[in-house]
This record gives structure tokens, sequence and C-alpha cells, in this order.
């Protein structure tokens, strides 16, 4: 359960909608700014100058630091670039959400990780899991964060803008393999601030501020 | 009428106003780096989680092992130039022994492998953090439910300390081996003897105080390393600012330290 009460953050003002327990919502916004300060507003990372976010029930920012980790590994998050550890290889990127959390992978864990980049279309040669972040394509690292958050069976997914000004085919199949796993999948959220990339089917709401109100209903 | 009523202001000097501009980020960098020690104490139970002791043993590794090369080849070349100077102004005796043991153990080696560290690792580790800050990494390990703290910050202060601690015994070792294999061959000192007046003037108490040495200085120059790297970063010219900012107050640190061990434990 995702559920934005009034909220005032970045160029939106009194902000609310929510995401029942099981539902997929695509949200369009009209920058990446907008729409990465609503991520950041979910996740506890900034406070909102007025209203509040609920994940899970609960307000990550008014949570303690152990319980809002809590909640934030029952979350799983897709940013904008993949958000992978620069300093990590990609292999040890996609498992390490998972290693902290529940204690060193075993084989099964990894196969099931390599099972993953084969449905996303990640190459899963020692060679390729090996490979620093740097060396990826954009929609390689997007791909890479996807397959990092679904490793650990979240039951929130949230996708920041991750096929943003990636209108290419491979994007395209990429949003036709989320939306199918998410029909029987976790409350999804997907933010997307560009209309001309390739968006999962899922139900929509677009947020737009025009002058001193807010726009909502399908995009 | 506001103007008159304005109260009078004296222009401070300009030099008073930044030696208090400096004292007042002193107290407030060493506030903060004590902070950050705290509360990677405080998550010390997070090593039983495997990715915090994997990055625990590549700083280790980085730190201490790949620095065994430099520290012996410095150590070596230390304990040469102390012996041939010992033997240049007193002769070849049994004082070469005590001093290596005077100087070595008690002063110079947690001292050395503390200025290599700094030279090798601060500016490594502050300008990796600086870069994980300025690209949003931390944020991203926070959203994934990972302590910054326990994954990137606790390792690399326990790693780096760790690795001090045991450099500054493996340097005593070599610069004490060294000296002593320069007396033996140059002047005809015999080894056994030096070692016998070695082991006669080392205390363990030297011992202790050495390593204790080296645990402060690599908890200072730890902390300071990630303070600096740990901070918010907005734009990539403040990531050589970091580090350097790191080393010259682990730098700092050090000379203090040093200073304020050495006269405590005094005789």
């Amino acid at each position: 359960m995702i559920r934005f009460l009034d909220v005032c953050c970045a160029d939106l003002e009194g902000v609310t909608f929510e995401v029942v327990t099981g539902e997929c919502t695509r949200v369009a916004l009209a920058s990446a700014e907008t729409r990465s300060a609503l991520v950041r507003a979910l996740l506890g990372l900034e406070r909102p100058r007025a209203g509040r976010v609920l994940l899970l029930e609960h307000e990550v920012t008014a949570c303690p630091p152990a319980q809002a980790r809590t909640l934030l590994a029952r979350t799983g998050v897709v940013w904008a670039g993949g958000g992978l550890v620069s300093n990590l290889q990609v292999g040890n990127n996609l498992l390490l959400p998972f290693a902290y959390h529940h204690g060193r992978p075993g084989p099964e864990v990894e196969a099931r990780a390599r099972a993953l980049c084969d449905v996303l279309g990640l190459e899963t040669s020692d060679a390729a899991l090996g490979r620093l972040p740097a060396e990826l394509s954009p929609t390689e690292r997007c791909l890479a964060g996807v397959v990092r958050a679904w490793l650990t069976d979240p039951e929130v997914m949230i996708y920041e803008g991750v096929l943003d000004g990636l209108a290419t085919d491979r994007a395209r199949g990429v949003a036709e393999v989320v939306c199918a796993r998410h029909c029987r999948g976790p409350t999804t959220l997907w933010l997307t601030a560009d209309d001309r990339a390739p968006q999962p089917a899922m139900a929509a709401l677009a947020l737009r501020q025009e002058g001193h109100r807010l726009v909502e209903g399908a995009p | 009428m506001a103007l008159a009523t304005a109260p009078v202001v004296t222009p401070r000097p300009v030099a008073v106003h930044l030696l208090g501009a400096k004292v007042v980020g002193g107290v407030h960098h060493a506030a903060g780096s004590t902070a950050l020690l705290l509360h990677a104490v405080a998550r010390l139970a997070a090593l039983r989680r495997p990715p915090v002791r994997t990055v625990l043993l590549r700083q280790v590794y980085f730190s201490g092992i790949e620095a065994l090369e430099t520290v012996a080849i410095v150590s070596a070349v230390m304990g040469v130039v102390i012996v041939s100077q010992v033997v240049g102004l007193a002769g070849a005796s049994s004082l070469t022994g005590k001093v290596l043991v005077w100087t070595v153990v008690r002063e110079i080696a947690p001292l050395l492998v503390a200025i290599l560290m700094v030279a090798r690792s601060v500016p490594a580790v502050a300008t990796e953090l600086a870069s994980m800050t300025l690209h949003r990494e931390v944020d991203t390990l926070w959203a994934a439910g990972i302590d910054p703290i326990a994954y990137l910050i606790l390792p690399r202060i326990l790693g780096m300390t760790l690795s001090v601690v045991a450099l500054t015994l493996y340097c005593q070792v070599v610069a004490i081996a060294g000296g002593l294999a320069l007396a033996a061959l140059a002047v005809d000192l015999p080894p056994l003897h030096q070692l016998w007046a070695v082991g006669q003037e080392l205390h363990p108490c030297d011992l202790g105080i050495s390593l204790i040495k080296g645990l402060l200085f690599g908890l200072g120059i730890a902390t300071a390393a990630c303070h600096h790297g740990y901070r918010p970063h907005t734009s990539a010219t403040q990531i050589p600012q970091a580090a350097t900012g790191a080393v010259m107050h682990a730098l700092l640190f050090l000379f203090l330290t040093d200073g304020v061990v050495t006269f405590l434990t005094l005789p």
C-alpha cells in the first residue's frame, strides 16, 4: 500500500493518491525532478513540505531508522539509471540486497538471478556479470536494477523513470515483461516523466501542476 | 532614525576572525568525526552480514596487505639509517640495539605506518565515499534497506584500524631486522648479541604503548577519511576537496595524538 495524502513536494502542491495492495499504477509527471522528489519522499529520503506519505501503512520519515530499514527491505526500488553501486561488479550488485538481508546467497539464488537476467535479456556470462556498472549501457544498468529489486521478492515495487529516454525496441520489450510480471506480482508504482518512453500497460494517472491547480486524470 | 539607534559594530581584525573560523571549523569537524565513529561502533553487530564482512576484508587487503611491500622497504631503510647513525656517533656497541628499541618501537614505527596510511588509503577512501554520495549511491543503499553506515563506514574504519595496528608490528620487526642485518654486515656487530640487547631493552609496556598508538592513529585517520567522504556532495569539485581535507585533518590528528600519548607515557 502506497498513499500520498495532501503532499507538497517539488513543484507539486496537495497531491493525494494511493496504490492499494496488489494494484499497479502508472503515474505521469511533468519533470524528472518531480518524479525524483516523489520517490525520495516515499522512501523517507526527503520530508515533504506538507502532507503525509505512507509506505506499507507507515510514514518512513517518522519511523526510527531500524524500522525504516525493515520497511524498505520489503520494498524494491528501481532508480532511473539503475542505481547500481559503482564499485561492485554487476553480479555482486544483483545479489547485494539479498545478501545483506538474508545472508550469503546459495546457488539457487544465483540461478534465479541468472534466470531473471535471461527474462529481461541481460547477458549472464561470467564475463558480463563481472563488469562494473560504468561498463554497461544505460538500458543494461536499468535492467540490472530491475533484477536486483525483483530478486528480494518485495511486497512493493517502485520504478522511477526506468525507461524514460529509452525509446528502443528493447525498452518496449522490458515494459511488456514488467507488465506481465506485475499482473500477479506486488503492489507497483511506475513513475514516468517521459510521454514518449515505452510504458507498461497498467492503470494510469497523470499529476501535473497547471498554475495553482493540480490536474489529475489519464495521461 | 534607524541608523542612529543601530548598535555600533566594531570590526574585528581579520586575523582574529580567520583564527576563530578555523577553531570553530576544527571543533565542528572533531565533533562530526566523533559522532560518525560512535555511530559506526554502535553497528558492530552488522559484521555478521556477509556484504559488510566482504567490504571489511577488501579494506584490509587494500590498506594492509597491499601496503606490505612499501612498509617493508621503508622500514628496512629506516632501520639501516638509524643503525648507521648510531654506529657513526657511538661506535659499535650494544647501544645500537637499545637505540633501535627506543626509536623504532616506541616512536617511529606507529607514526611512519600511520603516515603511509594517510598517503595511501585516506585519499582513496575519502574520494570513493565522496563519489558515492555525489552519485546518490548512498540513497540507493538506504532505499534497499541497507544501513549506509554499517555497510560503508564501519568496515572501512575497522579495516584501516586493524591494518595500522598489524603494520605497526610488521614495521617494527622489519626495521629491527634490517638494522641488525646492516650492523652484522657492515660493522661486524654479532647479530645474536644485538638481538639479545634488543630483547633486554624491549619491555611489554613499550609494545603496548606502540600498539595503543597504532590503534588510536588508525581510528583517527580512518574516521577523518570517512567523515570527509561521507558528507553530502553536490559537485565533482568537492571530491578532491574531500580527499585534501581528509589528509590534512588526518595528519593534524596524527601529530597531536602522538604528542599527547608520548607526553602521557613519558617515563
